[in-house]
């Protein structure tokens, strides 16, 4: 079945992305300070305290964007955001009002400061950022003629100006968010749910979540699962959102969000009696509370409900899974192999920047079995072009994933223009799956030393990035290697294909269950593809890979737990214990004693001025030596690790070989069912999960910080490509992490040669006579 | 052992060839020099020595390696690549002339010379003089040397064949030159007379010396044919440490010797370096051409060889397509199959050009020469030489290719420096990691190799100095490889007067070019926040080149010359008759002009300005040999007397007393080899070089500023050469010094 449905709805998007692009607008993906709140910021400035945001459900008739919170700020002195909702053809031709509900950092210079809002490429408004002591209502009544119906783009372009400070740190102060709740388009008349498409608008919860609850008898059964999971994908697919957050339960939910029932024929007596009656194929209809959906795949058989759902696919879904296809595509580049991209492709557009500070952010989604190293570069050919009278500091930066990995200095005072200069960036700073880039070019002026109010120029360009800017892939080497979570958050790696696959929950109660469909769902978002799943309560099969969800035996939930019909044979031995995550972070286990030593050393530390020379020299020669041990070791920017599996983790996220080593098992571990929930809830987050990195991650209970263990050994689960190519750079991948073995192997190599030619070289040519 | 070695090195190879990180790249370089340090401890061990150049090597290829596929500048920056390709080609072309220069030192051979056998069975040998307008006296020395020779007298037929007194200068239109010829042929021919070997004057100068030995040929018989250069001196034993190779082996067409050279090149002379310093020849004779004579490849340098007539006969004589008839001659005969043998022992005694601009005819010469076989030739792709030999052929001519790349290096930092070309991407920690990394192992590898007859440093100076002008060579040769024609190279010249050379305006040019660059260099790095890594890296890069060319200005400031004949210290046993007294005396040093006597039983009176006549006696074979001299000078040292002598006369029986003296001992000629072949390591080198830089460009500055003054006093001139009472006066081409000068005061403005 999931097979059907993966090439059905590959089919479909592919035919998408055929589909061409239409007006472009500037990068949404502009880099974007993450707070848990809307509301909350990074800003030095924003010391004030919050005021609470009414937390409540949005207004009613309010058509919310379709992007998640994240993407709710727009930082610098010029940013860009692309947003889309869905209209049907009747809310189209009523016409009605965008609101934004937006405040802004108190550093943001309202005089100059503006906010411009494009409808579908065309201008529709823009007025003065002016809230800096909370969320402030923007509304611009939008025609009928400006809008489609379908789906329709806005984007708003924010151009920020500091009131006191001309610095290229102050940039950093100014940002703009809106309340994803309050933002939306009011439309003129009341939403109903009829057709798939009405889904597109459906709401969000209080917490910013889609709430999809799948509706389930009591009697939980895999095949019961296994027959509503394709809906659940499909769904997922359908409305393209990283914020799901899936339920499992008896009864229907409440609240916006969309209640799912997918069942046969032979399931509906077990149903909860008010859904038995639904008709077969695919419905949707209000679920009678406002802003509440019901969707429902009723057939006969499972077989008969895998072709209604294919029906559906390809006739009432159709249109709008290609646009949000191509909606999810702007700001990111799908990367392959020894290809050459343009910023265009990410949805950038050319345009003069006349700030310090000029960012441009991007996503390049690696492929998943990419092995990072050092055997080639991506070239970046800049395309741009400074104005004169730049300060010599002026440079051109490249960030990837946070990180700067290459500087390019702008040394011509008089202006430079650049075709095609090539600025290398190191395939060792990316990783598998999303990888975050950042072209940031810092262009200070003399005058902005003074900053004085006469003589700034806020308008006057200083730099222009163009869109034919090239991105360079080499040929990459190419293995897949796990643990990596990156991967597998970027491209639901190692499930996305064709290979079916294991959801494996240990202990079927509700809030695993729930957990697994969040997880299922979320992967299926980022595969971009329905994933080959088959649903399993109990133990995986060691020869298949694996999601398992699994929760500790020892706590509380136990017995809440037994109380559902399925449960796993608890007194059969636990096939993955706890231990093996901490495990592979043992290593690294911080050492409390020498921060003691440290915190001592500090307290009783000699003043700067009266230590000796030697002294002064020996420190400055111990930090060289460690700061070359650590480049040694390529961790020249990363923190020290704090070890998982320690009990105050909510949830633990792993990847390791099944016992026989034939596949590999993703767990997710808890130490209690509702521990997983709330875990899961945090770990699809679409400001944490786009992070996700290293071998594996913890989330803390108190505090909800997700805490990345990079892999202390990866295992090689597949070698697709086997050409000597391929080949070649893995091993200078593999060999450039374990040098040790390169170097000794050379040694013994060409060792044992020159020991040969000592021995053959005096047996040739002419000898020297024996005195 | 093979099918385990050869696999591992393979695969040795394809790991090298892998692009991989920094970090790799570090710890692979320090085993790597680890390795190569371990292998240097025992030098005499062929297994170490190999270990040695194969770890080098690998650093080496690791840089060639990353230098191709990292650091060349996009292709569509053709103003960075052009100039960043053509630095690439360079360096290429250095780290080949490595490989090649490696493979061909792995083992140098040492021969110790077999018995030459039966007196009876000796073959016969004709010795050949070829000369051009080299003087009498000069050619007087030679012929009087060779016929020294220990050999039987009549299997030994020594020619001079004059090629300035051929027919065709005889008659030539210009009175001038038909005149100094018709004199030069008679008295050489006076000369030959007097000493008993045959004169021979062609009819016309073709093809150069190969036509005027091929000559030579024509009108001998002897089984083995000896060259040597009209002012190359055999000693003694010349014959016995040779022939018996060719009794060996029946396919030997060729024992080279070494030059060994009694006067100091410009730049020896000029840096004052002659008495310490290894020649410049000497990393030639005593380890290339031992190198090359591993792989039957050392090749015939023109002078100071025997060669086999029945080889040469099957290639028509000499070859004289290139004007280095020499190398090309070795070549075609290699290709036949027959066999060369090096021996490094110096067996003669000649001049080397002293002023800097015969220096730099000379290696103009060579250098064109070299590259015409290279073109006209393809020794790389000559047919019947085996696979070593076509390395080695293929490696001697394209060495002479080290002017383009010299000149690369010394310019290439100025395109960074004033116009910010980056034509060598890199950063400083790549830069440490591979290009520092093979720096210090070339070092080290240049010292381990040649550390005992080359100075730090020396390479680059002699490369730099000749670079100038023998880029112009290669231009035209490439441009047209049958052009070049054969110049005699002038020897024997001295200059009275310290004065720059007339070929200095390039080199201060280059110097005042470079030493800007150095200055704005350091105003970028001082001004520029940004400017950074690669720009300290290209500055240091410049600093070295302006030491470089700063010492440079040293060798084209030359210094004045007072000695006109060049001493050899002897230390020769022998009786001197002052008046009725008898002495036993040491004769300290010899020379074409005079002696220099040393008393051990009490001084007899001697005055310098009466001129006391005195006879010395040598000994040999139970035979006295007598000549007169006249006491020029004295004086006294801890208790013993030393006076300077000079011929009283120099008649064909005083000439081959002299060379009797002068050349009948071998390891004279070899202690003053040794004696300077001491190894100066890497910093001591260094900051004798760097003292060079600023005391011999400020020297050099001194001389173009006029700020020369030198006082001038008189000295005696030679005794004449006699023949049958006539005297010979020397010829009018040779420099006619009025007034020789002696040591003065330099006088600073």
């Amino acid at each position: 079945m999931a097979k059907f449905l993966h090439a059905a709805l590959s089919l479909s998007l592919m035919l998408s992305a055929a589909i061409p692009a239409s007006a472009q607008s500037l990068l949404d993906e502009t880099p974007i300070a993450i707070g848990k709140e809307p509301g909350e910021s990074e800003s030095i400035l924003s010391t004030r305290s919050v005021v609470p945001v009414a937390k409540a459900a949005g207004e009613p008739g309010l058509v919310p964007f379709e992007q998640s919170a994240a993407a709710f700020k727009l930082s610098g002195e010029d940013d860009t955001g692309r947003f889309t909702f869905f209209l049907s053809s009747r809310q189209m031709a009523a016409g009605g009002t965008l609101a934004l509900a937006y405040r802004n950092a108190v550093s943001v210079l309202p005089d100059t400061s503006v906010m411009d809002v494009a409808v579908n490429g065309k201008p529709a408004g823009s007025f003065r950022i002016a809230a800096p002591n909370g969320f402030k209502r923007q509304e611009i009544k939008l025609s009928p003629q400006l809008l489609v119906a379908g789906r329709n783009q806005v984007d708003i372009r924010v151009r920020q100006h500091h009131r006191v400070d001309c610095s290229l740190e102050a940039t950093y102060e100014l940002w703009s968010e809106l309340d994803p709740a309050k933002t939306g388009f009011v439309a003129g008349n009341a939403k109903s749910f009829t057709s798939p498409d009405d889904l597109l608008a459906v709401a969000r919860t209080a917490a910013g979540r889609t709430d999809i609850r799948l509706i389930v008898p009591r009697a939980l059964s895999a095949d019961l699962l296994n027959d509503a999971t394709p809906m659940l994908q499909t769904l997922a697919l359908f409305l393209g959102r990283d914020d799901l957050d899936v339920t499992v339960a008896e009864t229907p939910g409440s609240g916006p969000g969309i209640d799912l029932y997918a069942f046969t024929d032979r399931i509906r007596l077990l149903m909860p009696e008010a859904s038995r009656s639904r008709p077969y194929g695919v419905v949707v209809a209000d679920a009678g509370e406002a802003g509440r959906a019901v969707v429902s795949l009723h057939g006969a058989t499972h077989a008969d409900m895998e072709s209604r759902l294919l029906a559906a696919i390809a006739d009432p879904m159709k249109a709008s899974l290609a646009s949000g296809r191509l909606a999810a595509s702007h700001g990111r580049i799908d990367i392959s192999p020894s290809t050459t991209y343009r910023l265009a492709d990410a949805g950038y557009e050319s345009r003069a920047f006349a700030g310090r500070l000029s960012r441009t952010g991007f996503d390049m989604v690696m492929p998943s079995d990419f092995y990072p190293g050092d055997y080639a570069t991506i070239g970046l050919k800049l395309h741009a072009a400074t104005s004169p009278g730049l300060k010599h500091t002026a440079q051109f930066l490249v960030r990837v994933n946070d990180r700067v990995v290459t500087s390019y200095p702008f040394r011509r005072r008089e202006g430079e223009q650049f075709d095609g200069k090539l600025i290398e960036l190191p395939l060792r700073a990316f990783r598998p799956g999303v990888n975050k880039v950042e072209l940031i070019a810092e262009l200070p002026i003399e005058a902005d030393e003074a900053c004085a109010p006469e003589a700034r120029n806020d308008d006057q360009p200083r730099f222009i990035l163009l869109d034919k800017t090239e991105i360079s892939v080499p040929a990459l080497a190419r293995v897949g290697r796990l643990p990596d979570i990156a991967a597998l958050a970027g491209n639901a790696y190692p499930f996305a294909g064709e290979k079916p696959f294991d959801i494996a929950i240990e202990r079927p109660d509700g809030k695993s269950v729930g957990a697994a469909m969040t997880m299922l769902s979320r992967l299926a978002v980022a595969a971009g593809s329905p994933l080959p799943a088959e649903i399993l309560l109990g133990k995986a099969s060691p020869s298949r890979n694996a999601l398992v969800i699994a929760t500790d035996n020892a706590f509380a939930d136990l017995g809440a737990a037994g109380k559902t019909a399925f449960i796993a044979d608890e007194t059969a031995p636990d096939p993955l214990p706890t231990a093996a995550i901490a495990d592979t972070g043992s290593a690294n286990e911080p050492d409390n004693s020498s921060e003691l030593l440290d915190a001592f050393r500090r307290s009783t530390a000699v003043p700067e001025g009266e230590r000796s020379a030697t002294t002064l020299a020996g420190e400055w020669l111990a930090r060289a030596a460690g700061r070359f041990g650590s480049w040694l070791n390529y961790q020249q920017d990363r923190d020290d690790f704090a070890a998982h599996g320690a009990t105050s983790d909510l949830v633990t996220l792993s990847q390791r070989p099944s016992p026989t080593g034939e596949a590999t098992w993703t767990v997710l571990r808890a130490p209690s069912p509702s521990d997983l929930a709330a875990g899961v809830q945090r770990l699809v987050d679409p400001a944490v999960w786009k992070h996700l990195d290293g071998g594996s991650v913890a989330i803390e209970t108190a505090s909800l910080d997700v805490r990345a263990l990079p892999a202390a050994s990866r295992f090689v689960t597949g070698i697709d490509d086997r050409s000597p190519g391929n080949l070649r750079r893995l091993a200078a991948a593999w060999f450039s992490d374990n040098f040790q073995f390169y170097v000794l192997l050379i040694v013994a190599a060409m060792g044992l040669f020159a020991l040969w030619l000592g021995w053959i070289i005096p047996r040739k040519g002419a000898q020297s006579d024996n005195d | 052992m093979k099918f385990l070695a050869v696999p591992a090195g393979a695969l040795g190879l394809l790991l090298i060839l892998l692009p991989m990180s920094l970090q790799a790249q570090l710890m692979l370089s320090c085993a790597a020099l680890g390795v190569m340090f371990l292998g240097m401890t025992r030098p005499e061990s062929p297994v170490f020595r190999v270990v040695t150049l194969v770890f080098a090597g690998i650093i080496a290829l690791r840089y060639g390696f990353w230098r191709t596929t990292e650091t060349l500048p996009d292709i569509s920056e053709p103003l960075n690549f052009i100039p960043g390709f053509l630095l690439y080609i360079a360096e290429m072309y250095c780290l080949a002339m490595l490989a090649i220069s490696f493979f061909m030192v792995v083992a140098p051979v040492k021969r110790t010379t077999p018995d030459m056998g039966e007196t009876a069975d000796l073959p016969t040998v004709d010795v050949f003089i070829p000369s051009y307008n080299e003087d009498a006296e000069l050619l007087a020395m030679t012929l009087a040397a060779a016929k020294s020779m220990a050999y039987p007298k009549d299997k030994l037929n020594i020619f001079l064949l004059d090629d300035g007194g051929t027919e065709a200068k005889r008659s030539h239109k210009d009175p001038r030159i038909s005149v100094a010829a018709l004199r030069r042929h008679e008295q050489l021919k006076a000369l030959c007379a007097a000493m008993g070997v045959t004169y021979h004057a062609r009819k016309k100068n073709d093809h150069a010396k190969a036509g005027n030995l091929n000559e030579g040929l024509k009108i001998s018989t002897g089984d083995l044919v000896v060259v040597f250069d009209a002012d190359h001196a055999p000693v003694r034993d010349f014959l016995r440490e040779t022939v018996g190779f060719f009794a060996k082996d029946e396919k030997l067409f060729l024992v080279q010797t070494p030059h060994y050279f009694l006067n100091p090149d410009p730049l020896e002379k000029n840096l004052k370096t002659f008495a310490r310093m290894p020649s410049e020849n000497e990393m030639f004779y005593s380890i290339l051409q031992r190198g090359l004579d591993k792989w039957n490849a050392s090749f015939f340098c023109g002078s100071a060889a025997v060669l086999r007539r029945a080889a040469l006969e099957t290639t028509d004589g000499f070859s004289g397509q290139s004007i280095t008839e020499d190398c090309e001659t070795a070549l075609s005969l290699h290709c036949q199959g027959w066999h060369s043998v090096y021996v490094d022992k110096p067996l003669i005694a000649g001049l080397q050009p002293e002023t800097f601009v015969s220096f730099i005819g000379q290696r103009a010469r060579w250098c064109q020469g070299m590259l015409q076989i290279l073109i006209l030739k393809r020794p790389f792709l000559a047919k019947g030489l085996t696979i070593p030999q076509r390395i080695c052929y293929a490696g001697i001519n394209m060495f002479w290719l080290f002017p383009i790349s010299r000149l690369a290096f010394m310019f290439s930092p100025l395109l960074y420096i004033f116009f910010s070309l980056e034509i060598y991407r890199a950063n400083i920690l790549e830069f440490a990691s591979y290009a520092v990394t093979y720096l210090i192992s070339s070092f080290a590898m240049q010292s381990y190799l040649y550390g005992r007859v080359r100075w730090p440093w020396i390479s680059e100076l002699y490369e730099y100095v000749q670079a100038v002008f023998l880029f112009g060579s290669i231009i035209s040769v490439v441009r047209n490889p049958r052009k070049p024609t054969f110049n005699v190279t002038a020897k024997g010249q001295t200059l009275d007067k310290s004065m720059l050379s007339p070929l200095a305006a390039p080199y201060f040019a280059i110097f005042f070019l470079l030493l800007a660059a150095a200055v704005y260099s350091g105003y970028r790095l001082l001004t520029e926040p940004v400017a950074g890594e690669l720009l300290m890296i290209v500055a240091a890069w410049n600093l070295i080149n302006l030491g470089l060319a700063g010492a440079a200005l040293g060798a084209i400031a030359e210094r004045r010359e007072l000695r006109r004949n060049q001493r050899l210290p002897v230390k020769r046993h022998a009786l001197i008759h002052v008046g009725e007294e008898l002495h036993t005396v040491i004769i300290q040093d010899a020379s074409s002009g005079g002696i220099s006597v040393e008393f051990i039983d009490g001084a007899p009176k001697l005055d310098p300005a009466a001129e006391t006549r005195a006879t010395v006696e040598l000994r040999r074979g139970g035979q006295a040999i007598l000549f007169d001299v006249l006491c020029r000078s004295r004086r006294h040292n801890n208790g013993t007397t030393v006076a300077g002598f000079a011929y009283a006369e120099r008649t064909p029986r005083t000439v081959m007393a002299i060379a009797e003296l002068m050349y009948s001992d071998q390891s004279v000629l070899q202690d003053r080899l040794v004696r300077r072949q001491i190894r100066r390591n890497f910093f001591w080198g260094t900051t004798r070089f760097a003292l060079w830089s600023v005391t011999e460009s400020l020297r050099a500055i001194r001389y173009s500023a006029g700020l020369v003054r030198e006082t001038m006093a008189k000295s005696f001139d030679d005794a004449p050469l006699v023949l049958n009472d006539n005297k010979i006066t020397p010829l009018p081409p040779k420099t006619d010094d009025a007034a020789p000068v002696q040591p003065g005061v330099h006088l600073y403005g």
